[in-house]
């Protein structure tokens, strides 16, 4: 399995940024936290880490060059095997005990500098386990990773830190996605805007049968059931987040080809609150994805700063639900009392539908 | 409301306060017949006679000494130190007994005694002429620390000191006294430990002392022109310290910038740094910036002296950097 490395976006304004130079050869072990490459964009130059943990398979990017940001510019593999294998520019010295001697400190000037792949397969070094012998010891990062910042930490302001736990955003996975040390706040908006981080995910399980008890009397059960999931996820909405007054836009859907709005379907009855014509995607406050005909079991969203909850049916016949938020929508106290509402009024469906 | 100088302000916080209250006297080198170097006294003696105001002999430590005493037995002295360089000379009287007496006497006796002395380099005075010392008297419990940033200030913070039950320094920058500010015609006092908040921002807070502050407001001035909006803060008094409104303020803007003309080093810089990084830490999304007078006697050549107090430039220079978000830790 082998990963892309991208050329990260450093800077807001940046579009494209020169690699001054390659910290880490081909065939060599990099930890997530080494620096792999020296990036220089106009306001500085700084070490970018590998990202994730493996070997340096391929380099495709010369130092020196000027790459446009996203670009793959390097290769990352779980296994040495897939090094790049070109006639050789320098002398190999793999045996199969030892990794290729680093050569970091030697600007590459060729496209891709091939390096013979040593003939054990080492794991990657975060997989090291010190029982197991000679090899694995061996695939150790030859150079002691130094590492961006203090002592391997992200850095963040701690206002930054202070936000980005209260959002669940990982200031790891920001800067794996290129985000520049030390974060500031501005940086969370960036990257959790382009990203979709900070998304919470709540789920609970309700039991079925009341509720299919109830539709076997209807007509058409799956639209009807559909329609009343949406009342009931919107009242239990209504009702957590105190919005009384508040008209709630919903957004059902099957992730398929029904697709329908219901204003207040709490309040107007399962067919009413329908709106016919075009929504503005901003006005709605809670989708609802309905997956009850299908193997699905729960959708998260990747984004979006609605309130977002999917209703799966398990094998027992009950229903699993999931709920995505954004913390800056939803505080999680609200988004718990909601899911165990909405499960609520779905195990008892008709003392709420009265 | 009137535009008066700075030096004209002091004067007349000194008359009214004469006038008011006769047990207020004012002594010092040169304080009667000169009106002192800056000519801040002048006319006092005409008005209130050589027993009131009262020309001593260059002895610091023994007028200042003088003054405790009277201090304690029913006067309200007023002392002028010609020069803050001079404090060096009254650091007993005014920090092992001004200072200390209320407390030591169990509440019995009280020292309401006022120091009015100057600081601030680029007046070519040299290295013992031009120094603020503020914060060595801010470090003793006991002694109030007011330092005034205009005329106005000047002229409502001399008067609350006469009328304080302790002891308490005011600075004034010797190159202020003759800038003008508006002051009312009508009487007012400035209450000690309350922050001025002379322009509100959202982007940065700069607190800053004395002549820093009209340091401070070109800065934030320039820095509006690249959509920095800084908020200036004037403590007026460093002892006791506005804690509340600075530390107000940091958390709406999340970055500040302290400058004082003291030496940087352990200076009011430092305090105030330290208390934000203490209480609004987790608000914070810069480093905590001092900007104090250069770690060296102020020199005599004025292209050296100039370089070694804050200016607007270096204060946007640090704004822009803390709004960049550029990196300031050694690793």
């Amino acid at each position: 399995m082998s990963h892309d490395v991208l050329m990260p976006q450093l800077g807001m304004a940046q579009d494209s940024a020169i690699i001054v130079n390659w910290l880490k050869a081909p065939g060599e072990a990099v930890a997530a936290d080494d620096p792999l490459m020296e990036v220089e964009t106009d306001k500085a130059t700084m070490e970018v880490p590998a990202g994730r943990n493996g070997f340096l398979t391929e380099i495709r990017v010369a130092a020196g060059d000027e790459v446009p940001v996203g670009d793959v510019i390097a290769i990352i593999s779980e296994t040495a095997n897939d090094v790049v294998t070109l006639p050789a520019t320098e002398k190999a010295q793999a045996t199969p005990d030892v990794l290729p001697e680093p050569t970091s400190n030697t600007p590459l000037s060729g496209q891709a500098v091939s390096v013979k792949a040593p003939i054990a397969a080492p794991q990657p070094p975060v997989q090291n386990d010190p029982a197991t012998p000679s090899a694995t010891v061996s695939a150790k990062p030859l150079h002691p990773a130094t590492k961006p910042g203090v002592a391997g930490r992200v850095l963040a302001s701690p206002k930054a830190r202070f936000v980005a736990a209260d959002r669940g955003l990982d200031l790891n996975a920001l800067v794996r996605q290129g985000a520049a040390q030390p974060i500031h706040v501005r940086d969370l908006d960036q990257f959790s805007a382009s990203s979709g981080g900070g998304l919470s995910v709540l789920s609970a399980h309700a039991e079925g049968e009341a509720f299919a008890g109830l539709l076997t009397q209807q007509a058409d059960p799956i639209a009807t059931r559909r329609r009343v999931l949406s009342a009931f996820a919107c009242g239990s909405l209504r009702m957590a987040a105190g919005w009384s007054d508040r008209p709630i836009m919903v957004e059902s859907s099957n992730l398929g080809d029904i697709c329908e709005y219901l204003k207040n379907p709490d309040l107007t009855g399962v067919s009413a609150g329908r709106v016919t014509g075009d929504v503005d995607l901003f006005e709605v406050d809670l989708a609802l994805f309905d997956l009850t005909e299908t193997r699905l079991k729960e959708y998260r969203p990747a984004m979006g700063h609605m309130i977002q909850v999917s209703v799966a049916t398990d094998t027992h016949g009950g229903f699993s639900l999931c709920l995505s938020f954004c913390s800056d929508v939803l505080s999680v106290t609200v988004a718990a009392d909601f899911l165990n509402n909405f499960a609520m009024r779905i195990e008892d469906p008709i003392r709420h539908i009265l | 409301m009137r535009n008066i100088t700075l030096s004209k302000a002091v004067n007349e916080a000194l008359a009214e306060e004469m006038r008011r209250d006769s047990t207020v006297i004012l002594m010092g080198e040169d304080v009667a017949e000169a009106g002192t170097p800056f000519k801040v006294t002048s006319g006092l003696v005409e008005e209130f006679g050589t027993n009131r105001v009262i020309d001593t002999p260059i002895s610091e430590p023994g007028f200042t000494g003088l003054a405790v005493g009277a201090a304690m037995t029913g006067l309200r002295p007023v002392v002028d130190i010609m020069f803050g360089d001079f404090l060096f000379l009254i650091m007993d009287q005014l920090c092992n007994q001004a200072a200390k007496t209320h407390y030591m006497s169990g509440g019995k006796l009280t020292v309401p005694m006022v120091v009015r002395t100057n600081m601030g380099a680029t007046r070519r005075s040299a290295a013992q002429h031009s120094q603020s010392l503020h914060v060595l008297a801010a470090h003793i419990p006991g002694i109030k620390v007011a330092m005034p940033s205009s005329a106005y200030e000047a002229k409502g913070l001399m008067k609350t000191a006469i009328r304080d039950n302790n002891p308490v320094i005011i600075f004034e920058d010797k190159l202020m006294y003759q800038d003008k500010a508006l002051v009312p015609e009508e009487e007012y006092l400035i209450p000690f430990g309350a922050a001025h908040i002379l322009r509100e921002g959202t982007d940065i807070t700069l607190v800053a002392t004395s002549s820093m502050v009209q340091v401070a407001q070109t800065a934030a001035d320039r820095l509006d022109e690249h959509g920095v909006s800084a908020e200036v803060i004037d403590p007026r008094t460093i002892a006791p310290l506005d804690e509340g409104t600075i530390l107000a303020s940091v958390k709406k803007t999340s970055r500040a910038i302290v400058i004082d003309e003291g030496h940087q080093s352990y200076g009011v810089t430092a305090e105030i740094a330290a208390r934000i990084a203490e209480k609004a830490f987790y608000h914070l999304d810069a480093p905590v910036q001092r900007l104090g007078a250069m770690d060296v006697p102020i020199p005599f050549s004025p292209a050296l002296e100039d370089l070694t107090v804050p200016t607007p430039e270096d204060v946007v220079a640090r704004a822009l950097m803390a709004m960049r978000g550029e990196l300031f830790h050694v690793s």
